[in-house]
């Protein structure tokens, strides 16, 4: 990790296009928190990092779905229908 | 034809055509990228997404636009690239739903929906950090409730 140190109203520039600046500096100790303004392109996603592991721990917890009132599946797009021609092929 | 022995709908049999390929693969399952989708006969606002490397892990696939007509996620020009999208409107979207107590608990993420190219066999879950979108929005469907007798 590369560790700087800034004052409020300094920033940091990642890439080409991204910027970081300090807004705002609020408490002291533990409860310490820093304003952030980010700049960045349009097809660059923000996000603070807790979202990422709360994702995933919901889909983990999705993962153990019991649904047994939607357990008469198909494949989707009805490939195994009409279409293709010729016997299938023995796996 | 390709086999999977699912845990949860015994052997399904597949096209490996129609495989949908999860370039990133899904959080939580990063190592996992190909799932085929599933329709449910009880109910068309539902999905199982069933992975074919693990014949154990399947998502249930909630869709929200007949109840949420409004939920639009914000989907970027890198969201739509990764997918060979033109645009939202091609995609498939869907939330993923949680359902591990009684069906009147059951949730759908709707903060990280998943996004698919049906065309190009591509999906990714788009997690938009939006609060205004719910991890675990409350969702209810008599589906939900196994009929008996």
């Amino acid at each position: 990790m590369l560790v700087l140190t800034r004052k409020v109203e300094e920033s940091v520039l990642i890439g080409d296009n991204i910027e970081v600046k300090v807004l705002l500096v609020k408490g002291s100790g533990k409860q310490a928190s820093v304003r952030l303004g980010i700049v960045a392109p349009e097809g660059i996603r923000v996000l603070r990092s807790e979202v990422l592991i709360e994702t995933a721990e919901e889909n983990r917890r999705a993962a153990r779905t019991v649904a047994p009132g939607l357990s008469d599946v198909e494949p989707a797009q009805g490939s195994g229908k009409a279409g293709k021609g010729g016997p299938e092929k023995q796996s | 034809m390709h086999v999977v022995k699912t845990s949860r709908f015994g052997e399904v049999r597949y096209d490996p055509e129609r495989v949908i390929r999860f370039p990133r693969g899904i959080l939580g399952f990063e190592h996992l990228c190909r799932y085929i989708l599933l329709n449910c006969r009880e109910s068309d606002r539902f999905k199982w997404l069933q992975s074919v490397e693990d014949p154990t892990l399947a998502f249930l696939l909630f869709d929200p636009s007949p109840d949420f007509p409004d939920y639009w996620p914000p989907v970027n020009s890198t969201d739509l690239a990764e997918l060979d999208l033109p645009s939202l409107e091609s995609a498939i979207v869907m939330c993923i739903a949680t359902v591990t107590g009684p069906p009147s608990y059951a949730t759908a993420n709707f903060q990280a929906p998943l996004l698919i190219n049906v065309s190009s066999r591509l999906g990714k879950q788009v997690v938009t950090g939006l609060p205004s979108y719910k991890t675990k929005q409350a969702i209810f469907h008599s589906a939900l409730v196994q009929k008996t007798g």
